[in-house]
């Protein structure tokens, strides 16, 4: 039987509609979730594939100033023996074919070892010194031995070269004794020697007909300079004593191989197989997996009877740049954990948001018959829809803001932020709604034991915290560039105490703060603190994360602060001054009206000459000798960051005359401390002194940094003492350009070094600028997460807040107030965060400080410590409470869009 | 020996005379005493003995239910009602396996709701009981249509797809809400949510209903076709519905009406009569709830007027048993 009903009153009448807050409560709160994976998965993304962007680009630079020939996999064997014990086996020897084959087999090994190898342009040859070359039109002269020939057999000949004259060798011509080698040589051989098309040579008993003149099309490839002489004849020095001769040679065709094998068989031959490697894919992230397959594969099993070896010029050039890229990046890496901690706590606290907007609808759901299972499915679903498109969203816009090469970590890190938001509504869901049977048999705790609970969560967590802390010193720090996992977690480890001791510590300054309120007249205080303290508990995530946050941001500030110190220190180690002219070798120096107008150019303040001589010191030794005016250098130094010269040191004793014989007092550098010794005799400027070392001395300018050098002054050298080569200037606002018109015009072939532009250059290099441009990436990532924390954090307690605020405004509460209450309600944490964030930032730098190798930013090996800036922790405090002023603006915005009556209703 | 006669009343033998044959009514008086004593509550579909709940909070501690005693037969249609803070919802919650009682025994259709697993639990809810709170935000998924909030309690439980959708039609035609299956609670009515509140509280067949305030937030038109439409329910389905109830239109329209103060029953209200939406009269009767320890609340108003406090003395008349105050007497 149906009911039936009286006519219906007005379906959306009075008390019978129902609003929407409910749902649409429920979509922002996806939505916020959504917009929170979208950011972070979008920073998880660029930021790794910006800073492999980074790093490939210095690494491929770091290839292409590599010469070819290192940049190949060389294999080589020695056949000499084969080919003579085996002549009448025509199967052994090596043809054409065979080395063709023997090639591909050794570059399928290499492939399958892991090389990139670029099988373009693969080749293989065969050499075989012929010795002694006569015929030669153009004979080396007198005091030179006759020229060295090789014949070279070279698969890609007619690829590698372009004929000019002539044609390329063919055939062998002639039997027996009169048979004859048709060959090409190179323009350069050709015009060094003097031969033509048609030019007849004998070497090792063979005849050698010309027949074709040949241009490198690569010069710099390694068809061309795995062995130099191919291309042009190379004077050869064999001993000091021993005559030289040039080292020549010539092109034989592929039909003559197996020719060159039989006649030329009592001579070294090689054969010759390189594999230039493709390394225009190789990323950053690949290259010490490179290095090491390169190292394995030094050998190869023998083959045919042959014994390959293999080598790479790699091996020796990698090391160096992959050494300065890990320390580069051991400096990274805590920011890099970091950020992925305050990751971890947003996706948690996205995942709080959600639940607590569905934890009604969930418990109708378990009223309904709903299994935690269940519940936790719907969980789940729910977070895919907006999850799911916004990491899609994230990752796709992330990898088109940032093209290169593919970084697993990046895709790796999405992988994880998206399951991290994925897993954390249904785990909530199951924490919130297992069995009522466990929750009603242990009755809800009183505030007395929730109070000791805290503390003895928080102790347990501050002891592992500290914990690791202290085996971190104790341990020591590793070697510098390599950064350990504990080191990275430095940040984490420092923060968490700090959070937990602030949180659990805050409410009970707010409580006396809110006493003291008590007495004003006004509510926003009142209310504010009292808000403040009731979440307390609940701010310890957006804390802890805020500390992290502010601490990443601080420390990669005092890097850049520390990287740009080192940055100006090195460029003063580089030239002592702010600029420096030296004169050109074997000129007349710098004349004294030509110093006397460089002096009086604008801007400078002060100039120091020095001279700049080649000494001996005996045995052999030889050095660099600066001969300098000490009261004139000292004065220069004095007005440089450079350490104080001991012009004192080099003082002329009383009564001691200009260029007198005696002991001369030096300064030396401490790479000339191996060759000369206290006291030593060195022989420069026609003149032989007897020193006496009077001191060190780690650079001057106009000598190379670091080099052998000794420092004289210039009355030991009296009359002897040469025009000055160089001469250093200070003054900080030295005109560079007018002294580099007075310098081309008055010293044709001096060269300039001025301090700014070799700071500008050392600042631009690729790798350190990478570095630090990863270093303010992530800085503005902290904010962004900062910024993202403190409106979960305030969208978190907006409920109750609007309530709050609802109920107040029905008491009189006006805008301007409500707006203040909400400030005052955020202060609390804002502020926490602030302070524990600079306990952070000022503990990092002794903890993990010392661990960050910041020279690898700089290029050289010039320290500089990590300092705690008090400006920089002002400029981070002010960032944050911007961020916090644009939060709670957000915040204001989004509340005023309700009213009061909506928020009283979803009170309800 | 002493005999008791139909009405209880005991009577002494004739001293000295022949045995008199027993009559029938002592005969079954006397078979009652003979046969073994019956559990408390058994025969009713809702038992409570003795219920106990205490809440911690903020280091107090709060009894809601201060030993409520409470029996239900199947198929009644009952109201329970009560101040705020009585513990009327809190009764609810226990029998809806929403909560658990802290001491004594509640038992619905034969589950012991003290003694459940979360597993028994799960199935308590999915099979036994429907439960419908007042305010309908809490009773219907906002983002689901009528249909699919209905089907929603039969997707937990199982049911296959092919008889889903059919029984949820069924419940919505009963309840005279078909025409709002495609709709969402935001395009219903109040009346309309609340009766699609209670398809989808009957969507797995409960034996029980338990309904927490369902008309507060309604007028009283809306209020009295909610209502009514319990009522049917109770009458077409045999579904023993307990509704807890401010509304004295409500609970004038039930044949038992039980109040609850400071966690226990105090009386109840059984009427006589046709009950109902064209119920004429019918008269209402409200006793005092004697409980398993012999407490009778005394009415607050007539221990006032009559100054009882403290101690009140008794004397047993011949039908009843006087109440009097420790200093008045009777005359």
């Amino acid at each position: 039987m149906k009911i039936t009903s009286r006519p219906k009153s007005s379906p959306l009448s009075g008390r019978n509609r129902i609003g929407t807050g409910a749902a649409g409560a429920g979509a922002a709160a996806s939505a916020a979730l959504g917009l929170l994976v979208l950011a972070t998965v979008f920073i998880a993304v660029t930021l790794p594939r910006a800073n492999l962007g980074y790093r490939t680009h210095v690494l491929q630079q770091a290839f292409r100033a590599v010469p070819a020939t290192q940049r190949s996999v060389l294999a080589d064997a020695d056949i000499t023996g084969l080919t003579q014990s085996d002549y009448s086996t025509a199967q052994v020897s090596l043809g054409v074919r065979q080395v063709g084959l023997d090639g591909n087999s050794i570059a399928a090994r290499l492939r399958r070892a892991g090389l990139p190898l670029a099988p373009a342009a693969q080749w293989a040859g065969v050499t075989a010194t012929a010795g002694p070359l006569s015929g030669a039109p153009r004979p080396a002269p007198g005091t030179m031995a006759p020229p060295q020939l090789e014949l070279l057999y070279r698969t890609r000949l007619d690829r590698d070269a372009r004929l000019v004259a002539g044609s390329l060798p063919a055939r062998i011509a002639g039997k027996g004794d009169a048979a004859t080698f048709q060959v090409a040589v190179t323009a350069a051989t050709a015009a060094r020697l003097g031969l033509h098309v048609g030019s007849r040579l004998s070497a090792a008993g063979q005849a050698l007909v010309v027949t074709g003149i040949i241009l490198p099309v690569s010069p710099g490839s390694s068809f061309w300079t795995v062995d130099p002489s191919a291309a042009a004849p190379i004077l050869t020095y064999p001993t000091p004593d021993a005559a030289p001769f040039l080292s020549t040679a010539a092109f034989v065709g592929p039909a003559e191989l197996r020719a060159l094998e039989a006649r030329v068989n009592n001579q070294h031959m090689t054969a010759l197989w390189v594999f230039p490697l493709d390394l225009s894919r190789v990323s950053a992230d690949q290259a010490a997996g490179l290095l090491q397959t390169l190292q394995q594969v030094t050998s190869l099993p023998a083959y045919a009877g042959l014994q390959v070896n293999i080598s790479t010029g790699l091996v020796t050039a990698l090391p160096p740049v992959l050494a300065s890229d890990a320390a580069v990046q051991g400096a990274l890496s805590p920011m890099f954990v970091s950020l992925a901690a305050v990751g971890a706590v947003m996706m948690l606290m996205g995942a709080q948001l959600v639940a607590g907007h569905r934890q009604t609808e969930f418990a109708t759901m378990r009223a309904r018959g709903a299994s935690v299972a269940q519940v936790a499915a719907l969980a789940a679903g729910g977070a895919a829809a907006p999850v799911l498109p916004a990491a899609a969203i994230g990752v796709t816009a992330g990898l088109l803001v940032t093209p290169g090469p593919r970084s697993t970590l990046a895709l790796w890190l999405a992988a994880a932020i998206t399951a991290a938001a994925l897993a954390a509504p249904p785990l909530l869901a199951v924490f919130q709604f297992r069995t009522h049977r466990a929750a009603a048999v242990a009755p809800a705790a009183g505030r007395g034991v929730r109070l000791a609970r805290w503390w003895v969560t928080s102790a347990a967590l501050i002891a592992v915290a500290v914990g690791g802390l202290i085996i971190l010193r104790q341990q020591g720090l590793p070697p510098s560039g390599r950064l350990d996992a504990l080191t990275s977690l430095a940040p984490v480890l420092a923060a968490l105490p700090i959070a937990l001791l602030i949180v659990g510590c805050y409410p009970i300054a707010l409580a006396r703060l809110a006493r003291l309120a008590r007495r004003s007249r006004g509510a926003v205080m009142v209310v504010g603190l009292a808000r403040g303290r009731a979440t307390a508990r609940s701010a310890v995530l957006p804390a802890f994360a805020l500390i992290i946050a502010f601490a990443v941001a601080a420390f990669a500030a005092m890097e850049r602060g520390a990287v740009a110190r080192a940055e100006v220190a090195a460029s003063w180690q580089a030239t002592q001054a702010d600029a420096v002219v030296t004169a050109a070798g074997g000129g007349p120096g710098l004349t004294p009206s030509l110093q006397r107008l460089i002096a009086r150019l604008p801007g400078v303040q002060r100039a120091a000459t020095v001279s700049v001589l080649t000494g001996s010191a005996g045995g052999g030794r030889s050095l660099l000798v600066a001969v300098v005016n000490p009261r004139q250098y000292a004065e220069l130094a004095a007005a440089t960051p450079a350490p104080p010269f001991p012009a004192g040191l080099l003082a002329r004793p009383p009564g001691r005359g200009i260029g007198t014989t005696g002991q001369m007092p030096a300064l030396i550098s401490p790479a000339a401390g191996t060759t000369l010794g206290r006291a030593a005799t060195l022989r420069v400027a026609g003149r032989s002194l007897q020193l006496r070392v009077a001191g060190r001395l780690a650079s001057i300018a106009g000598v190379p940094a670091g080099s052998r050098f000794a420092v004289l002054p210039a009355w030991a050298l009296g009359n002897r003492a040469p025009p000055p080569t160089v001469i250093a200037l200070q003054g900080p606002s030295l005109d560079g350009g007018a002294l580099a018109r007075l310098v081309r015009q008055a010293v044709p072939g001096a060269r300039i070094t001025l301090r700014s532009r070799l700071l500008e250059a050392i600042a631009a290099a690729p790798l350190p600028h990478g570095g630090l441009i990863t270093l303010a990436q992530g800085a503005a990532a902290a904010g962004v997460f900062s910024l993202l924390i403190l409106l979960l954090m305030m969208v978190l307690s907006a409920r109750s807040r609007e309530l709050t605020l609802a109920r107040l405004d029905t008491m009189g509460l006006g805008p301007t107030q409500s707006r203040r209450i909400t400030a005052v309600e955020s202060l609390p944490v804002i502020l926490s965060a602030v302070l524990g964030g600079m306990v952070c930032a000022l503990a990092l730098v002794p903890l993990a400080g010392p661990a960050v190798d910041l020279a690898a930013f700089t290029g050289n090996q010039v320290r500089v410590p990590l300092q705690a800036d008090p400006l920089i922790l002002g400029a981070v405090t002010g960032g944050l409470l911007l961020l916090a002023g644009v939060a709670l603006t957000i915040q204001d915005q989004l509340a005023r869009r309700q009213g009061v009556t909506q928020a009283l209703r979803a009170g309800d | 020996m002493t005999t008791s006669d139909a009405g209880g009343r005991h009577r002494r033998p004739e001293a000295g005379g022949p045995r008199q044959p027993v009559p029938a009514a002592g005969l079954g008086q006397l078979q009652a005493e003979l046969e073994p004593a019956r559990a408390y509550g058994e025969g009713a579909l809702i038992m409570c003995d003795r219920l106990v709940r205490i809440y911690a909070a903020e280091g107090i501690e709060v009894q809601a239910l201060q030993g409520l005693d409470l029996l239900v037969a199947e198929g009644e249609l009952t109201a329970l009602v009560g101040a705020s803070g009585s513990g009327k919802s809190t009764l609810m919650h226990i029998l809806a396996a929403l909560d658990t009682p802290t001491a004594g025994k509640a038992r619905v259709a034969g589950h012991d709701l003290a003694a459940m697993t979360a597993r028994d639990r799960l199935a308590y809810r999915r099979a036994v009981v429907g439960f419908i709170w007042q305010q309908t935000s809490r009773n219907l998924l906002p983002y689901l249509t009528a249909l699919q909030n209905v089907i929603m309690p039969l997707r937990f439980a199982g049911l296959p797809r092919s008889q889903r959708a059919r029984r949820a039609s069924g419940l919505l035609e009963l309840l005279d809400v078909a025409h709002c299956a495609l709709r969402k609670p935001a395009q219903m009515s109040g009346g309309e949510q609340q009766r699609t509140a209670i398809a989808t509280a009957l969507a797995n067949q409960p034996r029980v209903l338990l309904a927490d305030e369902p008309t507060g937030e309604l007028d009283t038109a809306t209020a009295r076709d909610v209502f009514a439409a319990l009522q049917t329910v109770n009458r077409e389905l045999g579904v023993t519905i307990l509704v807890v109830t401010h509304d004295p239109a409500v609970s004038a329209q039930v044949r038992r009406t039980v109040a609850i103060r400071d966690g226990r029953t105090s009386s109840e209200t059984l009427r006589h009569g046709p009950t109902g939406e064209d119920a004429t009269g019918g008269q209402a009767v409200e006793y005092a709830v004697l409980d398993r320890a012999g407490r009778v609340q005394l009415p607050r108003e007539m221990t006032r007027e009559l100054g009882m406090k403290d101690r009140v003395r008794l004397e047993r008349e011949r039908d009843h048993i006087g109440v009097w105050p420790d200093q008045g007497s009777h005359s």
